[in-house]
Order: structure tokens, then sequence, then C-alpha cells
């Protein structure tokens, strides 16, 4: 005898948004690096931002920490990187 | 789908087809599921009084939330009795909470289980094992609440961010029940009446069994807890977590008779869990040059007394214990406690 079963799943809800413009160059841009606070990832993320701004020529920079790897980027955080940087740097994993 | 649902449906030759088809789709534990029909799902519901679309709880960082519909129709498969359901309403509710980071625990590479303690009345309303056998198979309620919780997370939240390691047994499913005693209950040490039936969750390791059946004092035999609780390779010596301990009837006999309570006991492992800083760098899990003042300089296992869930559970005979540490860090995951029941919001 045949039987109807629901399916278990859902997926992610879709939030429209738009990407951010591409340079087309990163000369004299401002750098944002997200560290996720995890052990070393500052370490990281700043040699990696360094390592950037003396191939590409990018200026200055931002360093946000994140109170918590698990959690979003507070939107105070958010906020400041979107106004005073030009492209951000995110994903550290273990 | 009628009455409501939403949920896209499938046809089946019959219940072992569906079986097989779950396994096929990759949507059970590695286990053979109940297959989720309509009238099933809508009894579960009926039994928690919920709205199909009622979202219990969500993961914002993955834009994955949890609908009533949804929830029941992966309790129905984990095996769950109808009357089961509000246990696990409240255990999705309360693994929602900001505090507990769902996010991390559910995705961490250490491979944390969630424990789930039941306090209250409805523990024996629903035959909950508190005994013999508290973290093992063979008890329907158990076994299938704690399984929900988990179909939960791989069906809704999103099997492919679960990176552990390792894991542990207790994903498949890790729900237990605190006896009744002369002590406290957990959810009234963590603020609620006792007539309030609660689950606490907790993101935790495995058990670590603490066998002690020479001590007749009760210092002894909380030593040797605390001794398993400051073990190097845990989080409770790697981190600022929490940490569950179960104490056995014969042990708690024991502290019980000399007038310990729960405050006496957790005062006691707080103070004994720890170690020298000097030993964490022996050990390796620092790798700075151990310094003379290391072996004054203490690293506790807990931060305070109240970082310790104390539970009193398991079989009559045995003086066997266990602790269980957090995940991580407790400023990523703490643990909760829900109120269970329909009308129940707001928990601690």
């Amino acid at each position: 005898m045949s039987i109807t079963v629901l399916d278990p799943t859902n997926k992610p809800i879709e939030t429209a948004f738009e990407m951010a413009p591409r340079p087309e160059s990163l000369k004299g841009l401002t750098l944002g690096l997200i560290d996720n606070g995890k052990k070393n990832s500052d370490y990281l993320v700043k040699k990696i931002g360094d390592r950037l701004r003396e191939l590409h020529g990018l200026e200055g920079g931002i360093h946000v920490r994140k109170p918590s790897p698990s959690h979003a980027i507070p939107e105070d955080a958010a906020k400041e990187l979107a106004e005073k940087s030009n492209l951000v740097l995110a994903g550290i994993g273990d | 789908m009628s009455q409501g649902l939403v949920s896209d449906t499938i046809e089946c030759e019959g219940p072992e087809d569906a079986v097989e088809t779950f396994f096929q789709k990759g949507w059970t534990d590695g286990l053979p599921v109940i297959p989720p029909t309509e009238g099933k799902v809508l009894k579960f519901l009926g039994a928690a009084g919920l709205a199909p679309d009622e979202i219990l709880g969500a993961i914002p960082e993955r834009n994955r939330i949890f609908t009533a519909e949804k929830v029941a129709v992966n309790a129905v498969m984990a095996g769950c009795l109808p009357e089961y359901f509000p246990v696990v309403v409240a255990a999705v509710r309360g693994i929602s909470r900001p505090e507990f980071g769902l996010h991390g625990v559910s995705a961490s590479t250490a491979g944390a289980g969630i424990l789930m303690v039941v306090n209250g009345p409805v523990s024996k309303e629903l035959g909950i094992n508190s005994g013999q056998n508290l973290m093992a198979p063979g008890n329907r309620a158990n076994a299938t609440i704690g399984r929900a919780v988990r179909l939960v997370l791989y069906n809704l939240g999103g099997r492919e961010f679960d990176r552990s390691t390792l894991g542990h047994p207790g994903k498949y499913t890790f729900c237990i029940s605190e006896q009744e005693s002369r002590w406290e209950p957990l959810h009234v040490l963590r603020g609620l009446t006792k007539e309030t039936s609660a689950v606490t969750l907790f993101a935790a390791e495995g058990p670590n069994q603490v066998q002690n059946h020479s001590a007749l004092k009760p210092e002894n035999i909380l030593n040797t807890i605390a001794d398993r609780m400051r073990s190097l390779g845990s989080f409770n010596m790697g981190g600022d977590v929490e940490c569950a301990v179960i104490i056995c009837p014969e042990h708690y006999e024991t502290l019980n008779r000399a007038g310990w309570t729960k405050k006496d006991v957790r005062k006691h492992l707080f103070e004994k869990a720890c170690r020298p800083l000097a030993d964490l760098k022996r050990g390796g899990l620092n790798e700075t040059p151990v310094l003379p003042e290391d072996e004054k300089t203490m690293v506790r296992a807990v931060s305070s007394p109240d970082q310790i869930l104390l539970i009193m559970a398991g079989g009559v005979a045995g003086r066997f214990s266990a602790c269980m540490s957090g995940w991580f860090s407790r400023h990523m995951s703490r643990a909760v406690t829900e109120p269970i029941g329909p009308s129940c919001a707001g928990g601690t």
C-alpha cells in the first residue's frame, strides 16, 4: 500500500542583496580585516593584510575582532567597515 | 497539502520504501526513521498546541528557521510519541537562544553533543529515564527526544555545516532526566519553580565516567571527580567553559547523609578542580617555558561554582559519577534552561 510522506528538510531563507562593485585596481584603497577571534587569527589576518598592501598598494586598514567566532559580526562593527573601507577580507577557519 | 502543512510530499510504495528513500536522500542519522505522514505530524502539532507555521527557533548565521511543522516532521521520524513533542519544542526553542550559540555548537570541529536534562513533573509523566543505564540505549523517551533534536539540526539546520573531527555517540541522542532527591533540582537552581517542567540544554563533550568505590568521605568522592574535571585535554583546562557533573545515587547517598548540599558540592568541586599553570606547560597545552611562579598560579576548570551543572541521576548500584566539559568558551555558548509546555515562554 502506497503512503505519502513529508519532506523533513528546509532551505535557507533567501534574502536579496547586491554585490558591491568590483574595484578595477586595489591601489590606494582601504582594506578591512575581520578577525573572527580564534587563536592566531589576529596574527594571520594581519599578515595577509600586510602582504596585500605590499603587493597591491592598498593603504591603511581597519581591523575588526569579532567577540565570538560563531556569531555574526556586531552591527556597529559592520557599519564601521562599510563606512571606512573599500574592500573587506573575511573567513578564517581552523 | 491540507491542514496548513506546506512541506513537499513524496509518494512511496510503502513504509519500507519510505525508510529506504529517506536513507538515499540523506535525511536520517544513519538509522531507520518512522515515515512522517500528514496524520502523524498533525497529531504532534496538536499535542503541543502549535500552528504549523509557528517559528520555534532559527540559526540566523545560516538564514535557517525551525517551523513547528518541520520540527514535528523530524520528531515523528525520530520515533517520538506525540506527548513527547512539547519537550522537543522546548529544546528547539532553547538551543535557538543567542547565548547557546547554536551555529558554532553545531558546526565546530570539537563535535559537541547537546545534552538535554529534563526536570519537573513531565519527567515522570513521559517516563524519561533518570536511573539505571542513564545515558545508554533502552528507553524510548530518552532515545527519541534527543534524536529528534539531532534530526532537526541535520535536516533543518544544514548537516553540511557539521565539521566535527570525531564527534561522540551523544550526538545520536543525549537526553536524560534528573532524579528527585533532597537536593534542589537543576531547573530550580537555574531560577524556575519546582512545579515547572523544564529542559536544560548544554553543548557537551562525551561523558567521562568517574569511579570511586573506596571513599566514604564526601571530600574524597569529590576530589576524584575534580581530578577528572581538570583533565588537560578538555575545554575546562583549555578554555573558559561550564561543566556538567552527574552524581550517581550511591555517591549522592554518602554526600547527602553527611549533610552536603548541591551548593557545598559545587563549592568543593570548584576549589579542587584546578592545577598549576606549570602542569599545563609540562603537559604541552602551553608551549612557553615553565617559570617558577607557574607552580603557584592555579588554572581552574570552571570560573565559579555556578558554572557547574550538578545533576543527581543514574542506577542505584555502583559508585560511578561523570563529568562533561562544555564547548569551547562560555562566551560563545552557555547552558540554557527552557520551560516545557505550549503556554510557557522565557527561560533562564
